[in-house]
């Protein structure tokens, strides 16, 4: 089961699903989850609602929500040479862009990498500054007229990055950020399997939640759920970043947020089973805007509670996020584990 | 009842006891009392003569403070702030933590140890603490724990002859005129509605006006007053002794214009002072709740605050009398005024 | 031409759009199945039909500034209303709904013109005292910018195309379309504030497709920042801004629309600013959402400029989205 929960990040990973491009990965994730379910459905703004029946009618219902869009970067135009210019969608630090591998997703994928002005035409200030975004483009090797065939303004564009595996279940890939959270719904999916649970459960793998959570937030106020628990990643420990920013990794953990943004009583609902099944987990703590789709969910409708688990992961936002298997695991045994203990969904809410 | 309000902690997320408080003193006035899921309150009080026009007003319960983000393991307490606070205010000054209101101040190193420059720089919230006293991680958590709100230690008090100062004015200054306005009968049936989390983005307000789908709100606030020195005449935004003030727009609604209007006309009617706001700058639950599903005609009354989102926030007991009557006037008179739904032109 | 310099030198700035809506209805009325305004003071123009329910916008407002203080000598400070730069702002004219026109002007004692922020602006309307300031306007009055309307050649001058080529282009739409679809022409109020209006009004509509027609950057004057749009090379398909990433099925009908009709179009990736879309497709459950866009140099300047070709490509586009979507 391990291999398959791994196996399923590598492969979500390694889709392509820049924020509002998703369609291609969403065709994917569909049929993950139709090994689950037949009532699977494409919501107006592109994300995959899959929807687990419970057993018992009027019981509720609860959405368990990831995000499957990635940052990246989109054309937005070509020169007289062939270079291609680009914007980026999502926050990316420029500095990590110069010298990497992309694939332009245009009428067919076309390699690049990107480029800048060459150092030895700066002068000593310039060098020493942080190359900008403006500044660099994505060399194809194509002529303007070779690269118009095949590209256009608004072709989204994606990291080149195989999947690496490090020591002790470590591994590094592009979009970690947030398909180890799309892999945890159907690992919980999974674990279900042949389980009555009384109510309704939807798996929601939303798109744009790097752009402005759109697809979270259109989907929760159409299935307007009792409550909704949301599974994103938050920054795994580093040398360089103080224990107070940071999250251990490697040690089977999640973090469980706290603050105006999450339900109080869903939250001590959730901590009383996680207690009692010593489920370990990590207080995270936002004084307010926790920066991923509950945020939204929150305020969609006449209000939906919010829960929020996080799977620590290193250099979010990079070509090269690492997370470890089993912290991701263990974020997923702590919610099915939550799922199991309620009988309604409005149980968990009093 | 003001005194006690601001006495309250409430800080954004944890409103529970201004919201126990609320709905105790609202209760004997009406039984329509609704709690939703992100805990704000609605009351709904009958009127006498209804014409049916859905007619609400809306006060925020929360306040600006702070949440208990690490427990070190020399027993002092890391922090952030819930709402927008002025860093620069934050030093040396006392907190209350978590639910059984343990003292505690906001420490940095004494000036003493710290560098001439880093001296001239405003000390951030990163690098502050509050110490409780603890001997340890152990010890600190026998009172307090991790997401433990805290809020600033502030007793209400008269401040010369008009005046006062206490934490948290804004807005329970607004909670107060309304459960002081429910005891009021009125032709209109009228939404009492106390909102949560305005602080943080006003999102109390966004659902529970989903929720309720109002023609008319008139939203009660606290607003900036920087009638002190070095401020220009026109940079003051509201002058304290002038009366509460009227928004034309701010940075998240435009009043609506006939709605400004009538309350204009019945607040000089009726003698009641009341000043323009001269600023665009800031927000309020008005801009969540003017564009909540099909949009709802919004006004907002602010009572004007030195020192808003301080510890130490100073209101003028004249603006408060006039601030209670023109509330009064207009939910009395409010059957006259007609909104403006949907103007059928063909 | 005409009704678009009517359109451009009406008064609406932001929450203040009555003006513009009466002008839009006497221009319409004649064309349309039902005309309402809303509580926000949208204008709702409808031609129903049997097919999909599409909404078309265009916002009515424009930027403009409020009056927060008259000084003891009759000069006026003010608010912004929406994005003014205060160098866009400096000595240029301001007209209120009366008639009555001031003048930008700032302290002489900021130190360096750079650091010219708005409030060391003040308004000049010529009064000698605060007294007969008062009588003239009040605190909360607002105004609009002044500029002419001048046509050289193919190009249109003057304050406020953004949004009056929108508003144009509907209207000249709404004239010419047939179509079996049940289309809704929304002219919204309070965008440059933060797309308000468009916001209520897709809730009470919930169309199949919502469309906005707003102006767009260009990057073709000197040492500008790169953007591939041209004035003249075509209405603008917006794959994104800073509000929105377009549906991109919808993007892709759109684009064959243009192409079937020989319509000449120009696709937008704009990296500063956000139109009505942005409100528009977060709406209830989310609604399939694209935009229209006109290339305009020197947006919210009192000088914007249009090429009237792309203004009428516009308009055909619109019409035939209508009918073939």
């Amino acid at each position: 089961m391990k291999v398959k929960f791994k196996n399923d990040i590598v492969t979500l990973s390694n889709l392509s699903a820049v924020s509002g491009d998703e369609r291609n990965a969403a065709t994917v994730i569909s049929e993950m989850f139709k090994g689950y379910t037949d009532d699977v459905y494409i919501s107006n703004l592109g994300s995959v609602v899959a929807k687990r029946k419970g057993t018992i009618d009027n019981a509720g219902s609860v959405m368990i929500e990831a995000h499957m869009d990635e940052i990246g970067l989109m054309v937005t135009g070509i020169d007289d040479k062939g270079f291609v210019k680009f914007t980026n969608i999502g926050g990316i630090d420029s500095r990590i862009l110069l010298g990497s591998e992309v694939i332009i997703h245009g009428r067919e994928d076309v390699f690049g990498v990107i480029g800048a002005k060459p150092p030895h035409l700066m002068t000593d200030d310039e060098r020493d500054k942080a190359p900008v975004r403006k500044d660099m483009f994505i060399d194809t090797g194509y002529t303007k007229e070779e690269a118009e065939a095949l590209i256009s303004i608004g072709d989204s564009v994606t990291f080149l990055n195989e999947t690496a595996f490090l020591m002790n279940d470590y591994i590094s890939s592009k979009s970690l950020d947030d398909r180890c959270s799309v892999a945890i719904l159907i690992d919980i999916f999974e674990s279900l399997k042949g389980i009555d649970i009384p109510y309704d459960i939807y798996f929601v793998a939303s798109t744009m939640e790097e752009t402005n959570g759109s697809g979270a937030t259109t989907v929760a106020y159409e299935i307007n759920p009792d409550f909704a628990i949301v599974i994103d990643v938050t920054h795994g420990d580093t040398p360089d970043a103080s224990s107070s920013e940071t999250y251990k990794t490697g040690e089977g953990l999640c973090t469980l947020c706290m603050g105006p943004n999450i339900h109080p009583v869903l939250l001590s609902n959730i901590r009383k089973v996680l207690d009692e099944f010593e489920i370990k987990y990590e207080p995270e703590i936002e004084g307010g805007n926790t920066g991923t789709n509950a945020w939204g969910i929150q305020v969609a409708r006449d209000g939906i509670p919010c829960a929020l688990f996080s799977v620590p992961l290193r250099y979010m936002h990079t070509p090269n996020e690492v997370l470890c298997i089993k912290d991701a695991k263990h974020t997923s045994y702590a919610i099915n584990t939550f799922l199991k203990s309620i009988d309604k969904a409005g149980d968990a809410l009093c | 009842m003001l005194e006690t309000l601001c006495s309250l902690h409430g800080v954004s997320g944890n409103e529970h006891k201004v919201r126990d408080f609320v709905i105790q003193n609202i209760s004997p006035y009406t039984d329509n009392i609704t709690v939703d899921s992100m805990g704000n309150v609605i009351a709904v009080k009958k009127g006498t003569n209804p014409t049916g026009k859905k007619v609400m007003v809306c006060a925020h319960m929360d306040e600006v403070g702070f949440i208990i983000s690490e427990i070190c393991d020399n027993g002092f307490l890391k922090f952030k702030t819930v709402g927008g606070i002025d860093h620069r205010i934050l030093l040396s000054k006392k907190v209350l933590v978590g639910k059984d209101n343990i003292p505690g101040v906001i420490g940095v190193k004494a000036v003493h140890l710290q560098s001439k420059e880093s001296r001239k720089s405003v000390i951030k919230e990163k690098d502050m603490y509050i110490d409780i006293g603890a001997k340890d991680k152990d010890d600190a958590m026998k009172k307090v724990s991790l997401g433990d709100y805290a809020s600033f230690d502030s007793v209400y008090r008269k401040l010369g002859s008009t005046k006062i100062k206490a934490k948290a004015l804004d807005d329970r200054i607004g909670c107060y005129a309304l459960l002081e306005a429910i005891k009021e009968e009125y032709d209109e049936d009228i939404v009492f509605s106390f909102s949560v989390q305005e602080e943080v983005g006003l999102r109390g307000a966004r659902v529970l006006s989903h929720r309720e789908k109002a023609d008319v709100c008139i939203v009660l606030e606290g607003t900036n007053a920087a009638d002190v020195p070095f401020s220009s005449d026109h940079t003051t935004v509201t002058n304290q002794g002038e009366g509460p003030s009227l928004s034309i727009m701010d940075g998240a609604s435009v009043s609506n214009k006939n709605l400004n209007g009538f309350i204009m006309k019945l607040a000089k009617e009726n003698h009641i002072p009341y000043q323009i706001k001269k600023s665009h700058a800031g927000g309020n639950d008005a801009g969540a709740i003017a564009y909540s599903a099909s949009g709802c005609e919004t006004s907002v009354i602010s009572l004007p605050l030195r020192y808003i989102h301080s510890p130490v926030s100073v209101g003028d007991v004249r603006d408060i009398q006039s601030y209670l009557k023109l509330i009064k006037c207009v939910l009395k008179n409010i059957s006259e005024y007609q909104p403006r739904r949907k103007e059928v032109l063909k | 031409m005409e009704f678009l310099e009517k359109l451009t030198q009406s008064f609406s700035p932001s929450g203040r759009e009555e003006e513009i809506c009466d002008i839009i209805f006497e221009e319409i009325k004649d064309y349309a199945d039902s005309v309402y305004k809303d509580t926000l003071g949208n204008l709702i123009v409808r031609k129903e039909g049997n097919g999909k329910k599409i909404m078309f916008s265009a916002h009515t407002d424009e930027i403009g500034i409020m009056i927060t203080y008259i000084d003891d000598k009759g000069f006026l400070r003010f608010s912004p209303i929406g994005w003014v730069d205060p160098f866009y702002a400096l000595y240029q004219r301001v007209k209120f709904q009366s008639g009555i026109t001031g003048v930008i002007s700032y302290e002489e004692k900021t130190d360096a013109i750079k650091d010219i922020k708005m409030k060391n602006l003040f308004i000049d309307i010529g009064a000698k005292d605060k007294e007969e300031a008062q009588k003239m306007v009040s605190i909360g009055d607002t105004a609009q910018f002044v500029g002419d309307f001048v046509i050289n050649g193919d190009r249109v001058m003057s304050k406020t195309l953004d949004n009056r080529a929108g508003v144009y282009v509907l209207t000249e739409a709404i004239k010419k379309i047939k179509s079996n679809n049940d289309l809704y022409f929304v002219f919204t109020s309070q965008e440059e504030v933060g797309l308000r209006g468009a916001k209520t009004s897709t809730f009470d509509i919930f169309p199949d497709f919502a469309i906005a027609v707003d102006v767009t950057d260009t990057g073709d004057t000197p040492e500008c920042n790169y953007m591939a749009v041209s004035l003249g090379d075509g209405p603008c398909i917006k794959i994104k801004d800073q509000s929105v990433i377009c549906d991109r099925e919808l993007v892709q009908r759109i684009k064959s629309v243009a192409t079937n009709n020989s319509i000449p179009y120009q696709l937008e990736v704009l990296e500063h600013g956000g139109t009505d879309a942005g409100a528009m497709h977060i709406t209830r459950s989310g609604v399939k959402t694209g935009a229209i866009s006109i290339p305009t140099r020197y947006i919210h300047s009192t000088c914007e400029t249009c090429d009237i070709n792309d203004i009428k490509n516009a308009i055909l586009l619109v019409e035939k989205i209508a009918d073939e979507i």
